[in-house]
């Protein structure tokens, strides 16, 4: 009994003792749904892009936005989905961009909840109000080794601005240049990924108009962020998964960051 | 032990009463409580006196009704026992103390858990408490098995605002390992259903969302 009582006080002290750390607080730093409740992690209720994932980040109180993957189809319209082809991660066959509405909108994720694939314009736009919307613009086609439409997917982005709510901020990705600039062009806040810092200046010269730019905590210090602050541009942080990763990329002092593990980073922040 | 069998006695004591006047019909049981009383007390004449008697007899009958059903555990407990776990949800960890109590076959474990989220290094915790109960059909020297159903309800505040606190209900069913004598080792696993609901500040109501998870624990229980 004396040893089952000091098994128990021993578990309880590894349980609470962690919790006892000196808390920073990071509240100004944006946290935006990757993906809507997270991408590609087991702790996410939803698969990512769905609309249940999307709808739980955007209710979540502390979540300033979402990240969206967004893909043209062949009938124009924007839907949402992350991998290059569909039977990545769903029950169809093929690419968005070959296929038609009619035959995406028959399509479930393969998960045990068969979330359904869904188009930009199906989310709530009540939902978006004082949100950020991160839309990750994909323009490759892997089927056909092609790019997507650029003035098609263009002019749906700016339907669907036109149709949310004036306290929603759109900013908008693109890894191709000429894409990059033309969003410019057409009055979105421009994002860019960096994959490692030292293309970074030679990125902004190609693409002076980008505002943002994203990189993985794993290849950007504090320094790097500095320099971009200095630049006049914003940066945003992704690839945590732990709550010890947020917080180090809390400590770099960024404008946002795509949180896997949404809860985490909520909690951390605070 | 000694308690054990006193409690026994106990039992033996009500049970013999039973034959005489059985249980079910406690209407025709009632009488004779009332009698007791009055005997004890003294005779009494007037209503007043008759009403407080009819009252007191009440409660002697509540009174055998909750000391038959005591007795009843009491005697036929065949193990109680704690119990440390460590288990793993979709959502996250958690490391918990339970009290389990065993009536033959049946197992019933109240916990007290704590959550933490995603990594043993985070700093928030969070309550969680559930109730397993299983049927543990497979009875050997040091093993036991069989199905188990658990209910678990967690919060965690994720800001430090007022509404703003997460729960999760969980209801699974699956199976129950124990092997050893005393000192047992513990393991489950458990599917079911997982419910995420929170107050939401835009929709100014409160909102659900359901998944199916699992759940499965190990850990080790010592039996008393």
């Amino acid at each position: 009994m004396y040893k089952s009582g000091l098994a128990i006080l021993f578990s309880f002290t590894i349980v609470v003792l962690p919790s006892c750390g000196k808390k920073e607080s990071f509240g100004n730093i944006e946290i935006l749904g990757h993906g809507g409740n997270g991408l590609e992690i087991i702790n996410a209720l939803y698969h990512d892009n769905s609309l249940e994932s999307i709808e739980l980040a955007l209710l979540t109180d502390g979540c300033d936005g979402v990240e969206l993957d967004v893909r043209l189809s062949a009938d124009g319209t924007l839907w949402l989905f992350h991998d290059k082809e569909l039977d990545d991660s769903s029950n169809g066959q093929g690419c968005v961009e070959t296929s038609t509405d009619s035959y995406l909108s028959g399509l479930h994720y393969a998960t045990v909840d068969q979330e359904k694939l869904i188009r930009l314009k199906d989310i709530p736009k009540s939902y978006l109000a004082n949100k950020k919307v991160y839309i990750d613009g994909r323009s490759s086609i892997s089927c056909t080794n092609s790019t997507a439409d650029m003035t098609n997917f263009i002019n749906e982005l700016l339907y669907f601005q036109a149709s949310c709510l004036s306290s929603t901020e759109i900013i908008v990705e693109s890894r191709n240049d000429q894409w990059e600039a033309a969003i410019a062009a057409a009055g979105f806040t421009t994002i860019k990924f960096v994959t490692d810092f030292e293309q970074y200046s030679a990125i902004v010269a190609a693409v002076p108009t980008v505002d943002i730019i994203v990189a993985t905590n794993e290849t950007i210090t504090k320094e790097n962020v500095t320099q971009i602050h200095n630049d006049g541009r914003e940066v945003i942080i992704f690839g945590m998964r732990s709550a010890k990763s947020t917080r180090a990329a809390y400590s770099k002092n960024p404008d946002g960051i795509l949180a896997d593990n949404l809860r985490t980073a909520i909690i951390e922040r605070n | 032990m000694l308690f054990k069998l006193k409690c026994l006695f106990l039992f033996r004591l009500i049970l013999n009463r039973c034959k005489k006047k059985p249980f079910l019909s406690f209407k025709t049981s009632f009488p004779l409580i009332a009698h007791l009383h009055v005997k004890k007390r003294s005779v009494a004449k007037s209503t007043r006196r008759k009403v407080s008697i009819v009252r007191s007899a009440q409660r002697s009958n509540l009174q055998f009704l909750v000391s038959l059903v005591f007795s009843f555990f009491i005697s036929s407990v065949s193990a109680q026992s704690i119990e440390l776990s460590a288990g793993a949800n979709r959502l996250d960890y958690q490391i918990g103390v339970a009290y389990g109590h065993r009536w033959n076959h049946f197992h019933l474990i109240p916990k007290l858990e704590f959550g933490v989220t995603s990594t043993v290094a985070q700093r928030r915790v969070f309550p969680r408490m559930s109730i397993a109960s299983s049927y543990l059909f497979v009875k050997k020297e040091s093993l036991d098995f069989g199905p188990e159903v658990v209910y678990a309800l967690s919060r965690q505040k994720l800001t430090n605002q007022g509404k703003t606190a997460h729960y999760w209900n969980e209801l699974y069913a699956g199976y129950r390992l124990q092997v050893g004598r005393k000192l047992k080792f513990v393991h489950s696993a458990n599917g079911g259903w997982i419910n995420e609901s929170f107050f939401s500040e835009l929709l100014k109501k409160r909102v659900n969302y359901s998944s199916l998870g699992i759940y499965v624990q190990i850990g080790v229980s010592y039996t008393f």
